[in-house]
């Protein structure tokens, strides 16, 4: 089934329709509403993206997870971002697999046993004030959690064979028990400050995006 | 109706080649434009002075994008304006500060960036707008801004040889809305094909102020600085190609990161070519 478009501020996605397919952007204003029923699966194109503007809560179960997976498994799709601002977010039981980004931006929320799965940025946090993450999975990610600037607050988060498990930039805080960050390829905790302080540079990676897309 | 098409037609024509002994009229064509394609090069070199020649190298990024789009006319107005849709037809991009991964994600998604904005026959656009952008933070490069810093706006009456005009034009950002002051001169006239030339020297000037409300703030150490030339084609009403090199000196303060970068050196070559 089609991605239904939006139509007077709401999307209703039903198991008895699922999957459902969605080609292109969905964008959601902050006046728009997802309602998402448990066990509906959205497979996603390589064009595909999610963007909440507002409020948002994706309510899955334990048993019946809700599902963002690409539709071709070898293709990666946009992903999920949460721009929000003061409307918090509540997503609990979902599975988010192949996209390219996952993002936090300018944001608060929780995530309750969401597994990020096979992404090349499994959840990238920017800017944001705080963020939650409980009995949250990330495995086989290319980078499994970013944080640029924020701070997340993590319990019982699992952060394993994933090619890099948290990648910590200057501004950004985590808090939580690091011995569940483990048996990740490359490094299971990165630190740019202390990366570059060792090679005797000074500009992080995000001085120079903010000088590429500002200048 | 074929009779009055013909005729306004006609009239546009006329209009976009006059010249009145030495002085010429440069207008846009916002009535019966062609559709063009734009082909956009843009490369941004930034460098960062080594601290001292002993303990540190400089610091540099060098990135590359190449766009080819469609520009095509939607809808000509009575006031002498037109809406146009800018169509992006591809993407090649290169950075040596992201991931190859990142490369194919960033041209993705800027191919699907079409834009419509609303121009005068001065070149004085407005509106230009990206709806619903797939990109955001530091992962948004800006086309509209690239396009609007070597966009000519053109003198609105009949100019001489030599003769030079100045403008002012609004360009939206990160950090609001950056006013950019821009300077002509009509340096040659010429006929190549049947087609009237004007080459037009292009200098602009401008402040990057830093944005209050970001954790990363880049402000520019006096004015950030562009020269180049306009081939415009006088005949069809057309940018024919434009070249640009803006360069300038930028403080970074990274409030987070509690990393203050005091003198960014940076170049922005631009080169815009199109074809009817």
């Amino acid at each position: 089934m089609p991605f239904p478009p939006i139509e007077n501020g709401k999307v209703k996605l039903v198991v008895a329709d699922s999957p459902y397919l969605l080609e292109q952007g969905a964008v959601f204003s902050a006046k728009d509403t997802l309602e998402i029923e448990p066990g509906v699966t959205v497979l996603m194109g390589e064009y595909a993206k999610l963007m909440f503007r507002g409020s948002v809560k994706i309510i899955g179960t334990e048993a019946a997870p809700v599902v963002f997976r690409s539709a071709d498994s070898i293709k990666s799709w946009n992903g999920v971002h949460f721009v929000s601002a003061n409307r918090p977010f509540e997503i609990k039981n979902l599975i988010i697999e192949n996209a390219f980004r996952n993002t936090v931006f300018r944001s608060k929320g929780i995530f309750e046993n969401v597994k990020f799965v096979n992404n090349y940025y499994g959840l990238w946090i920017d800017d944001v004030p705080e963020v939650f993450l409980a009995r949250c999975e990330f495995v086989r990610n290319r980078f499994a959690l970013s944080i640029r600037a924020g701070q997340v607050v993590s319990a019982d988060t699992k952060i394993n064979d994933n090619v890099y498990g948290l990648y910590l930039e200057p501004g950004g805080k985590f808090d939580g028990d690091k011995t569940l960050i483990k048996d990740n390829l490359e490094a299971d905790v990165r630190n740019e400050a202390e990366e570059l302080a060792a090679q005797g540079k000074r500009v992080n990676r995000n001085i120079w995006h903010r000088i590429e897309t500002s200048f | 109706m074929n009779f009055f098409k013909l005729f306004t037609g006609s009239v546009a024509l006329f209009a976009l080649c006059a010249c009145d002994g030495n002085e010429f009229t440069l207008s846009f064509n916002t009535q019966n434009a062609q559709q063009q394609t734009y082909f956009l090069e843009s490369s941004l070199n930034a460098i960062l002075p080594a601290m001292d020649s002993v303990s540190a190298t400089p610091e540099a990024m060098n990135t590359h994008l190449e766009v080819r789009a469609t520009n095509s006319l939607l809808t000509a107005y009575d006031d002498g304006s037109a809406k146009f849709q800018l169509k992006i037809d591809s993407v090649d991009y290169k950075s040596d500060k992201r991931t190859v991964e990142e490369f194919s994600s960033m041209e993705r998604y800027m191919s699907t960036e079409h834009f419509q904005f609303k121009m005068s026959s001065d070149g004085t656009i407005r509106d230009a707008v990206i709806e619903d952008s797939v990109m955001m933070g530091t992962e948004a490069l800006d086309l509209i801004r690239i396009f609007l810093k070597v966009q000519p706006l053109l003198p609105g009456k009949p100019v001489k040889l030599g003769e030079t005009w100045e403008r002012s034009v609004e360009i939206p950002g990160n950090s609001g809305k950056t006013v950019v002051y821009k300077s002509f001169t009509l340096e040659d006239h010429y006929v190549h094909d049947g087609i009237q030339m004007a080459k037009i020297g292009m200098n602009l000037k401008y402040r990057e102020v830093a944005d209050s409300t970001s954790d990363l703030r880049m402000e520019s150490k006096g004015f950030i600085v562009g020269s180049g030339s306009i081939l415009f084609d006088m005949t069809n009403g057309v940018i024919s190609s434009v070249k640009m090199e803006v360069t300038g000196d930028l403080s970074v303060n990274d409030i987070v990161a509690d990393n203050v970068i005091p003198d960014m050196h940076v170049i922005q070559k631009i080169k815009l070519r199109s074809e009817i």
